[in-house]
């Protein structure tokens, strides 16, 4: 039998809150740490967003009652005290909330009766909580007394209850009062009926707000604690739901305060029911982006996931072959792809090789067989590919400046230089080849890939921390995939074999593929964004593999926010808030006003378009070019691709004329 | 509350549609306009005195498109708003109709779209008394395999009106059935709805034809990263079921088995079920809904598209019957 996929849960919400625990690794940076994000003594509300798999579920449940009391054991009531806090949970996908609307009631009905139901659902979690303390922890309570304060002060005064005896009883009229509501709503789509009979008991936030001071103020245990709603996957409620939510964190009351936790494009609205205000970072919450967070401290980050992963396999029960975290190296697990050896086997193609195939195509209409023969020789050089692919490069490049003259007196000037940098290593830093690999390497190394038709090995453990961009989540998939073809083809990875290159390229390209699949947005913009995104792989693809690149390591590109609409900045921000894109930080043109933002396409689905897995040169799209790309000028795009993409690539013509810029050059 | 066997409610089956239309007449036939020849056929054969084409909006027809209203033949176009939802669609055909407890009612469920005919069941348990036909017809084929596409533009899941349940704020053991078919976007849009319920995956087998449970499996892999929970294996023998795809009655007996055993083992906080396989299993998860989890922590979710294929099948195979008295399902 196989040993367990260490990597085979890669969302918190498939931990129990034993294991919520028992997999927690925090980020050790000296100022953020999670507990000193989470500030749990603070009664500032908070913002914890961040991208899909960022890690917002993890942190949160990890400051959840639930998974506080596993970590607290037989310390129970000193630890909880000594935290001063409760977390209470809540995931707002389980309020199933969009059955709060319809044409049956009016928006002010379904506000009210949303407000109304989820006073009554936190406060349930909340109560739950509290019995499950005063069971544990056997404290003195009179929960008589308690409960009728909490039904005679915080109800509406013209209600009366029978007596609620205990904390459950007063759980158990709140679902009673609840099931009212789901009742209610399930009914009118039944019958179609238009008027509610439901009553509402109790003012808004006044449950959420005076449970727990009630609590605070009678129960021993509780005395200056702090109540924190854990509210996540606030992406789940509709915009005036988010405002209700919005409405509590602003008129918040101690001892309670939120930590509300949405992805990116959750937050559908600041905005609150008090006057349409928005709630104001700073002053009403702070906010924080954790995979921003995570970008911006690389190497943090590196040692974070490494350690998430250190801790995953001895999970699993494989043992490891240092005990030193802080040095351990998990490189030695993956192989790393044999560049020269590859090389080795395609020079063997001798002048079939790719790039001389297409050079060969492209001079056959414009020189004699036999010039064509002497510039291929003067490009040769099968000891070293790179070197051989670089001669080519340059070749191009001067064709480009020459405008076609004297193609085989380049290729000459090229093969003396060569010879020059064999003869007199000190002199390299002057050669073009130098100047060219010192930029282009990574680029002319892939173009032999693709050249050849075989896959760019995106491999080796710190080019797959790379590629998850700061979302823990999409290293965990990656290194999943990987791990099951490393099994399937045989291999035992961490215990007798590394895992292999051909299941790192298998892998990768698989979890490159569910990302593109997992990230469609709903709704009709979907069909938008993806397409979006196939014509800006393909751009950059196109350009990055052309004869002449215009940039080095092309997996960036900026805009001029003078030249995009609201339909592109709406495109944009899906692109960044399903992390298709990263936002890399905004520059401002030298001497200029024109303020650009610039993106770096995800590089988790870089194996798609063959890009690099580094961002040096930011490829600067003109007006048209944004237009065709993101916007509604698509249907111009391929006539706009084949002009650029001509433009750099041999022989340089001039789409827009019809004509070769050189085919009136007598060569 | 007794407990119910599915089983034991009527069911036949037709070798060829002659035969059917042989040996049953109804005063209304309601069917689902679609381009599928085991739809119109079923339809222009089947006797009845009335016969109503439902036009639904998911199916994108234009005027130009939608069918005469010829003789017997009524058709209700609900094209021209597609913001309407199952409920109100359904409750506006019905709006017009008389119904007594003499009238035989035939549904064919073929084409229906999942959701309008889940509520259909709610709606007529309600508002029949006397047993209603419902048939469903099986295709020899999915025309192009399992790289057949059913559903395009979702938007978002949510609750179908009627099965939206008494909800529990404690989701520690929340559980989601899904009914995985061809549709593996589907699957993985309500498994990553209710992400952080357990997913048992109820696939049809045996299925409609011999070929088409492999590729079945091959299409709901593809949601595996969604819908797995993190299990090792795929096709796991705690969270996999099986259900003949063309049986309702077994089907919902299948998921009444599961959950009762679960609940043995530990209180279900919450049940979600979401039927994305055949129409017969989709009809079967409704059943269980009504006998079984009306007032209860459950509902039936499923991942809502605006537009469907037409037609996904090709040929008629055999012809199914269900005879279910759905109010008495409501009273059980």
């Amino acid at each position: 039998m196989n040993a367990p996929n260490p990597f085979n849960i890669t969302t918190a919400v498939d931990y129990s809150d034993e294991e919520i625990n028992r997999y927690w690794v925090d980020f050790m940076s000296y100022d953020k740490s999670f507990p000193q994000l989470m500030k749990t003594d603070s009664p500032m509300p908070m913002l914890i967003l961040g991208s899909k798999g960022s890690g917002k579920t993890h942190i949160m449940r990890y400051f959840s009652f639930n998974s506080k009391k596993i970590a607290y054991q037989d310390d129970f009531a000193s630890r909880l005290v000594e935290d001063k806090y409760i977390g209470i949970y809540l995931r707002c996908g389980g309020l199933n909330s969009s059955r709060f609307q319809g044409s049956n009631f009016s928006n002010a009905v379904w506000k009210t009766l949303f407000g109304y139901y989820i006073d009554l659902w936190f406060s349930q979690l909340l109560l739950l909580i509290v019995e499950e303390v005063i069971f544990s922890t056997n404290v003195e309570v009179d929960e008589l007394k308690i409960c009728n304060e909490i039904t005679s002060n915080l109800f509406d005064n013209d209600i009366q209850f029978e007596a609620c005896k205990s904390f459950s009883e007063l759980r158990s009229l709140l679902r009673a009062l609840q099931k009212q509501v789901d009742l209610e709503i399930n009914n009118c789509s039944i019958t179609g009926k238009t008027v509610v009979d439901v009553k509402i008991l109790v003012s808004p936030g006044r449950l959420i707000f005076g449970m727990p001071k009630i609590l605070e103020r009678t129960v021993s245990i509780f005395r200056n604690f702090q109540f924190i709603f854990l509210i996540d996957e606030f992406e789940n409620l509709l915009e005036d739901q988010q405002k209700y939510i919005n409405t509590l964190v602003r008129e918040r009351e101690a001892p309670v305060t939120f930590r509300v936790g949405a992805r990116w494009y959750g937050m559908k609205t600041y905005k609150t029911f008090s006057g349409e205000e928005d709630i104001k970072e700073g002053s009403e919450y702070e906010k924080y982006v954790i995979d921003r967070m995570f970008r911006e401290k690389k190497d943090f980050y590196d040692q974070f996931v490494k350690e998430i992963c250190v801790r995953r396999l001895e999970e699993s029960g494989y043992s490891l072959a240092s005990n030193n975290l802080t040095d351990f190296d998990f490189s030695q697990y993956y192989e790393k792809f044999n560049f020269s050896k590859y090389f080795e086997s395609l020079a063997k193609r001798g002048d079939r090789i790719g790039h001389f195939t297409a050079l060969k195509s492209v001079l056959k209409s414009r020189l004699k067989a036999t010039d064509i023969q002497i510039i291929v020789s003067n490009l040769s050089f099968p000891d070293d590919l790179v070197l051989e692919r670089t001669n080519v490069f340059i070749f191009y490049r001067e064709w480009r400046r020459s405008r076609g003259t004297g193609l085989v007196a380049i290729s000459e000037d090229i093969k003396n230089e060569l010879d020059s940098w064999r003869i007199n290593p000190d002199g390299r830093t002057a050669t073009r080849h130098y100047i060219v690999l010192e930029k282009f390497r990574n680029d002319i190394t892939d173009q032999l890939f693709r050249e050849a038709q075989d896959s760019i090995p995106y491999t080796g453990f710190q080019n797959l921390v790379r590629m998850s961009v700061g979302i823990p989540r999409l290293l965990l998939i990656t290194l999943k995939h990987i791990h099951r073809w490393s099994v399937f083809q045989g291999e035992n990875p961490f215990r007798k074999d590394i895992v292999g290159v051909s299941a790192q390229i298998k892998g990768v390209e698989e979890a490159s593929t569910w990302f593109l699949e997992d990230a469609r947005i709903p709704g009709p913009n979907g069909k938008k964004v993806s397409d979006v995104i196939s014509r800006l792989g393909q751009f950059l693809r196109e350009l990055r593999f052309a004869d002449t690149p215009p940039e080095c390591s092309l997996c960036a590109f900026s805009i001029n926010l003078n030249d995009i609409n609201d339909n592109i900045r709406l495109v944009l921000d899906y692109l960044e808030q399903y992390s298709y894109l990263i936002n890399v930080p905004d520059r401002i043109e030298k001497n200029s006003v024109r303020k650009f933002v610039t993106y770096q396409v995800n590089w988790l689905i870089a194996p798609k378009w063959d890009l690099p897995l580094s961002r040096r040169g930011i490829l600067q799209l003109s007006k048209d070019e944004v237009s065709a790309i993101f916007g509604d000028d698509s249907d111009n795009f391929e006539v706009l691709r084949r002009n650029k993409i001509n433009r750099y690539n041999a022989p340089f013509s001039d789409v827009s004329s019809g004509q070769s810029l050189f085919d009136e050059i007598d060569l | 509350m007794r407990p119910i066997d599915f089983s034991i409610f009527y069911k036949k089956k037709y070798s060829t549609l002659h035969d059917f239309t042989s040996a049953n007449c109804y005063d209304i036939l309601i069917s689902a306009y679609n381009d599928s020849e085991r739809v119109k056929k079923v339809f222009d054969e089947i006797s009845a005195s009335q016969k109503h084409w439902l036009v639904f909006p998911e199916y994108q027809y234009t005027a130009a498109e939608i069918p005469a209203q010829l003789g017997g033949t009524a058709v209700f176009n609900f094209t021209g708003n597609s913001s309407r939802t199952e409920g109100e669609i359904i409750r506006e055909y019905f709006s017009g109709l008389k119904l007594s407890s003499a009238t035989r009612i035939c549904i064919d469920i073929t084409g229906f779209i999942r959701p309008h005919l889940i509520f259909l069941v709610r709606f007529l348990a309600s508002a029949v008394k006397n047993p209603v036909d419902f048939i469903y017809t099986d295709p020899v084929t999915y025309k192009r395999k399992e790289d057949t596409f059913f559903s395009f533009d979702y938007t978002d899941v949510r609750q179908v009106e009627g099965f939206q349940g008494v909800h529990n704020p404690d989701s520690t053991n929340d559980y989601l059935i899904i009914g995985s078919g061809y549709d593996d976007q589907r699957i993985t849009d309500v498994s990553k709805k209710k992400a952080n319920a357990k997913k048992v995956q109820l696939f049809g087998f045996p299925s409609l034809q011999p070929d088409m449970f492999q590729e079945n499996i091959l299409k709901a892999y593809k949601a595996e990263e969604a819908s797995s929970s993190g299990r090792e294996n795929f096709i796991d023998k705690d969270a996999t079921l099986f259900a003949p795809a063309n049986d309702p009655f077994i089907t919902a007996n299948v998921i009444k088995e599961y959950v009762d055993k679960e609940e043995r083992s530990k209180s279900i906080t919450n049940l979600y079920l979401s039927p994305l396989s055949t129409k017969a299993q989709t009809l079967g998860f409704a059943i269980y809904f009504l006998a079984e989890c009306e007032g209860k922590p459950a509902s039936i979710i499923f991942p809502f598209c605006d537009h469907y294929s037409r037609e996904t099948t090709e040929g008629i195979s055999k012809i199914w019957k269900y005879t279910i008295g759905l109010n008495d399902l409501l009273v059980i």
